[in-house]
């Protein structure tokens, strides 16, 4: 495999080789920039000049997770630099920065240790040149508020008087970084760092870009998976006032990653001449076998699926002697929708291929992935695509499936003109990588202490590997360990299947994954069992977990650099999220009449996240809820305040998915195809409190992005049981 | 020709009177603070002030607009800070939007203060059903309504 080569899952899979990917780019050589005396440029992700302006270079997306404001801070703390005086760079595709994919919620995780290095090998440097020229032992000089100082004379030159003599220095191989109890910036609270730029407008997302001869195309795609054009009449489309002509976008052979579908592009001088020629288009489509993909029967299939016994996952102990043994054996199924990402800016992006080169301004959470792909889609070497990435209008996995780039190249190839490329919201619901639908089944066997002896659970649904497999038709192993053969019970005999489910429309990887339907799953089931036992079920939760544990994460290969310890899953750290936030809602305390409640817990992304929603009934209509109180060990955090806009985000989009969130398709057809007819939750519904706990840790640094949503349907679905009597067993909840 | 004022600007195109006012602010005019999000009137991300009301920009044609006063979010500043230059001036409600550190993405935001700013105008001390009423409208992906709310309740407050 080629190392760049890292999409979410291989990183899943592969962890050690992206961890081989951080080490390259760390490894390489100190980069000077071309005015090297001026200038001091001691690593790739931090540079200074002659005024002291420090640029810290961003190689991340921005995309409402907040890592322009999160990631300088990390340097700017070891710099021991002036926050007023510290600039964002955003980094292009570049290989230097090790991985770029802004992905897995793991933007502070991988880059917090590469970053704390170059923040205190520019600080070492300044040091060593301030007791140079003072002719001092720099042990006796310190770093402070952009300058370095001789506490015993009270001598200071500030970084702008360093830097000449500091780029001279050789680089320091193991920069000695900052006890934790000194750190100013780390751990915070900051606000965004564009807030400015957004609230005035001025922020440049990919769907502003605007370059000199630009012009605007929109796509009449495959309607349904795989679809292929059979004939095509565009003589009226190109009668449209402002068209400049009709392209065709490929048919991609399987595996086929995230190359486009087929589709006849419509090229026009504005975005409103383009969809106006794409309307007047005429497309004779032959369907294909996907075209009977119908949500009702699929679902069946899925059913019937779990009725059977699927690959095996993980398997502790004899299931089926524990199954059958004496005791109450309960067993449910849950069921879960298909979702859209339906991020507020749909896809876009503007590409300009001239000269065997290639330039793409885009929205795109992985600028390394879009360079060599759009490489190879064009022939030429990587080098000759620079990829600048734009703000991103919200991303949630969208904007890591890269169809829409490869067809805003493929039609700039073609015309020979810069192209801004964007797709409609129908677009974007109709023809996206589709969170899949999932259907679990869960038995278990409770013995005499009530909790469950044995437990196996079935899970059906399409695996997001069909991009790289043909004909795949199974969950793999990485995205049954998205929440299954991780769970930190401890169970004596455990059997986890993935059951056979086909793929019969595009599906992608959506903020938090498989993870979400697995939360729902085993927090339901988990309720359904303590409720058989009696017993409430936060305590249920805490004897299950057992005596504290870690453990290594089946289907992962551990890896220092990226996941840390997160290979391992810490039980003692799942308990005391659990504890923390039933302490913190009066868990145990009783609520005023009409007033009830559910609980979830769920490991992800490294990070342990509890979550209690309160709900109002009073016996008539749909409960409203009233709060959400969420509590998260991410680890060492180095922004509280992103954490909690995080969190409060992610319980939002959690409410709006298990309230409403539902694309259902016929005729192999997303039914859905605006806010219209899929909705997401408004402003008025939106609970009046949500609140974030945020665990003090001194663990490395864990996800934060997603985490907190997988436990917001199992809550509700407990809140709304609570409230009701009835048991919510599908996604979303139907009252 | 149709002629009509833009951020306090008289302005004038021969574009198609029915292409609608988004488009033609975003690709022929070049501003582009106004955000497409839904196209069919479902989201706010377009919403610009049109003779003061908050209007969508992607329901808009620019027929429609003729003689009108139109505001984009490029031009809310102006009119509310008297004598401040256009670089530095924000609208109270840009300024709440910072200090209760709003955006996430921020792709929404330009069409929620844009509401925002419209609701203050009409009912400057408005109450949480107002507040409710009026950006029931304006949908935010990233899930910044908390903070929408408390940015609001502060400048009805008169406390930003
Ligand atoms: S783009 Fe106008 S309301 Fe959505
Ligand atoms: S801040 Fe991202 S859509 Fe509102």
């Amino acid at each position: 495999m080629d190392t760049l080569k890292l999409s979410r899952r291989e990183f899943v899979r592969a962890g050690g080789r992206a961890g081989a990917v951080l080490v390259l780019g760390l490894r390489a050589a100190p980069v000077r920039s071309e005015s090297a005396t001026s200038l001091f440029s001691p690593d790739v992700f931090v540079s200074i000049d002659a005024a002291g302006l420090v640029l810290v270079t961003v190689s991340r997306g921005e995309m409402g997770q907040g890592v322009r404001t999160s990631l300088p801070r990390i340097l700017a703390d070891e710099l021991e630099a002036d926050l007023a005086r510290v600039e964002v760079v955003q980094g292009l595709a570049d290989q230097r920065y090790g991985d770029q994919n802004t992905d897995g919620s793991r933007s502070v995780r991988m880059l917090w240790s590469p970053l704390r290095r170059a923040g205190a090998l520019a600080r070492e440097m300044l040091v060593r040149a301030a007791a140079e020229h003072w002719n001092l032992p720099a042990a006796e000089c310190r770093a402070r508020d952009h300058a370095v100082e001789h506490p015993a004379t009270g001598r200071r030159l500030d970084y702008a008087q360093l830097v000449a003599r500091a780029a001279k220095l050789p680089v320091p191989e193991t920069p000695v970084l900052k006890d934790s109890a000194d750190f100013r910036f780390i751990g915070v609270a900051a606000p965004m760092r564009d807030a400015r730029a957004v609230v005035t407008g001025s922020a440049i997302y990919g769907y502003d870009v605007r370059i000199p001869g630009m012009k605007y195309a929109c796509v009449a795609r495959a309607p349904v998976f795989d679809a292929r054009i059979r004939s095509l009449d565009d003589v009226a489309a190109r009668a449209v006032p402002g068209v400049r002509g009709t392209y065709r976008i490929p048919f991609s052979a399987h595996p086929r990653s995230f190359r486009p579908e087929e589709g006849i592009a419509v090229l026009a001088d504005d975005s409103w001449s383009a969809m106006r020629g794409r309307d007047a288009l005429s497309i004779d489509w032959n369907e294909g076998a996907n075209a009977t993909y119908e949500t009702g029967s699929f679902r069946a299939e899925l059913r019937e699926s779990v009725s059977q016994a699927g690959k095996l996952r993980l398997q502790r102990g004899d299931i089926t002697a524990g199954l059958a043994a004496e005791g109450v054996r309960v067993e449910a199924d849950y069921e879960t929708a298909m979702l859209a990402h339906a991020p507020m800016e749909p896809p876009v992006a503007v590409a300009w291929v001239r000269d065997g080169r290639c330039e793409i301004w885009a929205p795109v959470q992985d600028p390394q992935d879009v360079r060599r792909r759009v490489a190879d889609w064009l022939g030429i070497a990587p080098d000759k695509v620079k990829v600048t990435i734009t703000f991103l209008g919200g991303a949630f996995g969208r904007k890591s499936q890269i169809d829409f780039v490869f067809e805003a190249v493929e039609v700039s190839r073609q015309a020979g003109v810069p192209v801004k490329l964007f797709w409609t919201r129908e677009d974007d619901i109709r023809n996206c990588y589709f969170h899949a639908e999932s259907v679990h089944r869960m038995e278990a066997r409770l013995g005499a202490d009530g909790l469950p002896s044995a437990w196996r659970m079935r899970a059906a649904y399409p695996s997001i590997d069909w991009m790289d497999v043909k004909g795949l038709d199974y969950p793999m192993p990485w995205e049954t360990g998205m929440g299954l053969t991780n769970m930190p019970f401890d169970v004596p005999a455990v059997s986890i299947e993935a059951c056979r489910a086909r793929v019969p429309i595009r599906i992608g990887w959506l903020r938090s994954v498989c993870n979400l339907w697995h939360a729902f799953a085993l927090n339901g089931f988990i309720d359904e069992m303590a409720a058989a036992a009696g017993i409430d079920p936060v305590s249920y939760r805490l004897r299950m977990l057992g005596k504290d544990r870690v453990f290594a994460a089946p289907n992962e290969e551990p890896d220092p650099l990226v996941n840390f310890n997160g290979t391992r899953v810490d039980t003692g750290r799942y308990r005391r999220v659990i504890e923390h936030l039933a302490e913190r809602t009066h868990w145990s305390e009783a609520l005023p009449t009409g007033r009830f409640r559910g609980f979830a817990a769920h490991n992800s992304f490294y990070s342990y996240v509890a979550t209690v929603v309160e709900v109002e009934y009073d016996g008539r209509g749909a409960p409203r809820v009233t709060r959400i109180d969420t509590a998260i060990d991410c680890g060492l955090v180095v922004n509280p305040e992103g954490i909690r806009k995080q969190v409060e985000g992610a319980a939002i989009f959690g409410l709006g998915a298990a309230l409403f969130g539902e694309i259902t398709a016929q005729g192999g057809r997303a039914m859905q195809s605006n806010f219209g007819d899929y909705r997401i939750l408004r402003l008025s519904e939106c609970p009046p409190v949500i609140e974030a706990h945020i665990m003090r840790s001194d663990a490395e640094p864990g996800g934060a992005g997603e985490p907190p949503t997988p436990t917001i349907a199992p809550a509700l679905a407990a809140a709304f049981f609570a409230a009701t009597g009835k048991r919510f067993r599908d996604l979303p909840l139907r009252v | 020709m149709i002629e009509f004022e833009l951020n306090g600007r008289a302005v004038s195109t021969d574009a198609d009177a029915s292409m609608p006012l988004l488009w033609w602010l975003r690709d022929i005019h070049g501003l582009t603070g106004t955000k497409y999000g839904c196209g069919i009137g479902a989201c706010g991300a377009c919403t610009v002030h049109i003779d003061g009301e908050p209007g969508r920009a992607c329901l808009s044609s620019l027929g429609s607009l003729e003689g009108r006063k139109v505001i984009t979010i490029e031009g809310l500043a102006h009119g509310a800070v008297a004598g401040t230059p256009a670089a530095t001036a924000l609208h109270v409600v840009q300024r709440a939007w910072m200090d209760h550190d709003v955006a996430q993405c921020g792709y929404c935001q330009a069409g929620q203060i844009m509401s925002a700013a419209a609701l203050l105008s009409a009912n400057p001390r408005p109450d949480e059903a107002a507040i409710d009423a009026a950006m029931a409208g304006n949908l935010c992906r990233c899930g910044t309504y908390p903070r929408i709310r408390a940015a609001l309740r502060a400048v009805a407050a008169g406390e930003a």
